[in-house]
């Protein structure tokens, strides 16, 4: 991991009680991202994209391994600290309704924030929100509504606003179109390209729309089964992507076809993301993958570079590059 | 022509205490034998308002102001009570997201497949048990033995939209209709599911009614696509027509609203704002108020649903005057 990363984490490892076991939600993940970078995070529900997400701004901690923002180990700092840092590091959530206290309005959610870390006069704030308001693409009229008057995507804004009133530096964005419709999912994603440019800001854009995430990230990380099981830029993933797993998750994607005679079948891999608690042994997705070998019920595949910065664990690729 | 299910000029509303909500607003749709016909359109378009309204399926606040809903030769709308549950799940099948008609977390999978062949006397319990594992199998539940004894919530998502596929299936109805049959699943998920839908429905020979908001899904597995915004129809076309050479202006916002998967950040074209609530019924073209192209005469008349090409219809001002100069 660089020095100069904004965020780094760092075979981080996650687990949960359930009943009597425990399950990993997150195992043995590292990755991290630079100053005003974008990183999307993709894979099938239960993949443990949202855990990442919340370990990464210091909301849920590690069993194992460490989280590291602007070089400072969020394990190892004081609790005080630890507030303040996490005034850096934002999330915002896919459900807006349920996040916003509904008995108070736009602009008082808006300024909560900054209430609780004391932050600006009665004034400053005010005129903060009004520009926060109209940063996200609402007015200052909009501040004295009620969530309950406003529709899904003007929320959604609201939340964003909300989770930049202290100045973050990165942004956790965790399924927040899912909620949407196409045309105010395409006008939120707009919104957020904006602002990584005027407010300097980094992205860990959670998603299981892989259009969305390869829309704005740089770079790509796929998950399955609490493990990342590919990483690379945006591009390289899009025109090529080598592990098994994300060439499903490509082919499953229904696009408009060019005619009715050129739809492509629908066939895509079987089965679903298999419970935590019954891990599959060696390669996590062997139950399901269409190139599965003996060795991929026996061991964990290795990491092997398979391009510029593109990374994937497979041991169908480990035997091409053999081969 | 022979359509199986026609819907003429529905219009529904839902009167509250201080306002009403227009919901439906003259609505015409007919689906032929055979056909799988796609509905879509932006969340609060009218999709569901107008599909649950043709079956009596909406609750008491709702107000059907007018139309009719022609199927087998009478008018849903006009039939009482027992008729209608006749024709419903046996000659119609219903997927319905949220409703009461999904599946009943209180009882087992198993039992309720077999309820709509039991219900409506098609065969004997032991019969009808036989046939709705062969339909779960069909459908491609795993262990289907063992989901039969299961509850719904014991399910993965994708099983359980199986489950309520097998419900909707299981007195062989000659037409479904699906709302968003799997709009909640992951992709790779979705796929499987709507394969074993569009088998099972080929096998049988059904018609199909689809609502979903995915055009992809939309113009990967019907014939046809309705798109309705304000409970009306905007653009009606065949599914190559809809690809290559759709005109409402809808239609075209929609379009240019997807996000390309092609790795490029060109900019999206999206749609201005989030869709109309009705207080009113709209007086012009409902889409007035976010269309790029409108001019005077869509905030005071309506326009009308013109035929534009074999199988080829839209509802706007600047589609038929483009037309009508070139004709
Ligand atoms: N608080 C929790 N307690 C128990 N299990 C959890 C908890 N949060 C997540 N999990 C489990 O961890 C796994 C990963 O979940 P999650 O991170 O939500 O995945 P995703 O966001 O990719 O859908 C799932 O099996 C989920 O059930
Ligand atoms: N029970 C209800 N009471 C009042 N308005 C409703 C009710 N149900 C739906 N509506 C309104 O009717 C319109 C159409 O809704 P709906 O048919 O559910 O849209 P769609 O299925 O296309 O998303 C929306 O404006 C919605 O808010
Ligand atoms: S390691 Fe084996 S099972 Fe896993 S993705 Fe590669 S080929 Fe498939
Ligand atoms: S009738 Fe007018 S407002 Fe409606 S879609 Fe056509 S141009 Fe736009
Ligand atoms: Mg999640
Ligand atoms: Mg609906």
């Amino acid at each position: 991991m660089s020095d100069n990363a904004l965020l780094a984490i760092d075979q981080v490892t996650k687990t949960f009680p359930w009943g009597k076991h425990r399950i990993e939600a997150v195992r043995r993940v590292s990755l991290s991202i630079g100053t005003a970078e974008t990183l999307g995070l993709v894979g099938e529900s239960g993949s443990g994209k949202s855990t990442l997400g919340r370990l990464a701004i210091g909301l849920l901690a590690p069993d194992r391994g460490t989280v590291t923002v602007s070089g400072v180990n969020l394990g190892a700092v004081a609790p005080r600290t630890l507030r303040t840092m996490r005034q850096t590091l934002q999330i915002v959530f896919q459900d807006p309704g349920a996040a916003l206290n509904a008995r108070v309005s736009v602009a008082a959610n808006i300024l909560e924030p900054l209430v609780v870390h004391n932050i600006g006069t009665r004034d400053e704030r005010l005129r903060r929100v009004g520009r926060l308001l109209e940063r996200v693409g609402l007015t200052t009229a909009h501040g004295p509504a009620m969530p309950d008057e406003l529709s899904g995507g003007q929320l959604q804004r609201v939340m964003i606003a909300r989770a930049l009133a202290l100045g973050p530096k990165l942004l956790v964005c965790d399924e927040i179109l899912s909620a949407l419709d196409l045309s105010v999912q395409a006008q939120v994603l707009s919104l957020l390209d904006d602002l990584r440019t005027t407010e300097d800001l980094a992205y860990l854009f959670i998603s299981h729309n892989l259009s969305a995430v390869a829309y704005l990230s740089d770079r790509i990380g796929v998950m399955y089964l609490g493990e990342l099981v590919e990483w690379a830029p945006t591009a390289a993933l899009v025109a090529a992507p080598k592990h098994p797993y994300t060439q499903a998750l490509f082919q499953s994607i229904l696009e408009v076809p060019v005619s009715k005679a050129a739809r492509k079948s629908l066939t895509g891999i079987p089965g679903e993301v298999p419970s935590a608690i019954d891990r599959p042994s060696g390669c996590a997705f062997h139950t399901r993958c269409p190139l599965a070998m003996d060795i991929c019920r026996q061991e964990a595949p290795p990491w092997l570079t398979v391009g510029d910065q593109h990374q994937a664990a497979c041991h169908a690729l480990a035997a091409v590059e053999e081969g | 022509m022979s359509a199986l299910f026609q819907i003429n000029d529905l219009a529904v509303s839902f009167p509250g205490r201080d306002q009403t909500v227009y919901a439906v607003n003259g609505l015409s749709l007919a689906v032929e034998t055979g056909e799988w016909l796609g509905v879509v359109g932006e969340s609060g378009s009218g999709k569901s308002v107008s599909l649950l309204a043709s079956l009596q399926l909406l609750s008491a606040t709702s107000r059907i102001d007018r139309g009719q809903v022609w199927f087998d030769g009478r008018d849903l709308l006009r039939l009482k009570r027992r008729p209608l549950r006749e024709i419903l799940g046996r000659k119609i099948g219903v997927i319905f997201q949220n409703l009461a008609n999904g599946l009943d977390p209180s009882m087992r999978v198993g039992v309720q497949v077999m309820e709509p062949m039991l219900a409506h006397a098609i065969c004997t319990k032991p019969e009808a048990r036989r046939r709705a594992l062969d339909l779960l199998t069909e459908l491609g539940l795993s262990d289907p033995e063992r989901q039969f004894e299961r509850y719904p919530f014991e399910l993965s998502g994708g099983m359980r939209q199986r489950a309520m596929m097998a419900v909707a299936l299981a007195a062989e109805p000659a037409l479904l209709i699906a709302d968003e049959p799997t709009t909640a699943l992951d992709t790779t998920v979705q796929l499987q599911v709507l394969s074993v839908l569009q088998e099972a429905c080929r096998r049988r020979q059904m018609t199909v009614i689809m609502v979903t908001h995915d055009l992809g899904v939309a113009t990967n597995v019907c014939d046809r696509v309705v798109v309705m915004y304000g409970g009306q129809v905007m653009e009606n076309a065949e599914i190559d027509t809809f690809i290559q050479a759709s005109v409402h202006p809808y239609t075209q916002g929609l379009k240019g609203s997807m996000i390309p998967l092609n790795g490029t950040h060109a900019p999206i074209q999206a749609i201005e704002g989030s869709a109309d609530i009705f207080h009113q019924v709209p007086r012009g073209c409902p889409f007035v108020a976010r269309c790029p192209v409108a001019f005077e005469r869509c905030h005071t008349e309506r326009p009308r649903l013109v035929s534009l090409a074999d199988g080829h219809e839209a509802a706007c001002h600047r589609v038929e005057e483009a037309t009508a100069h070139v004709g």
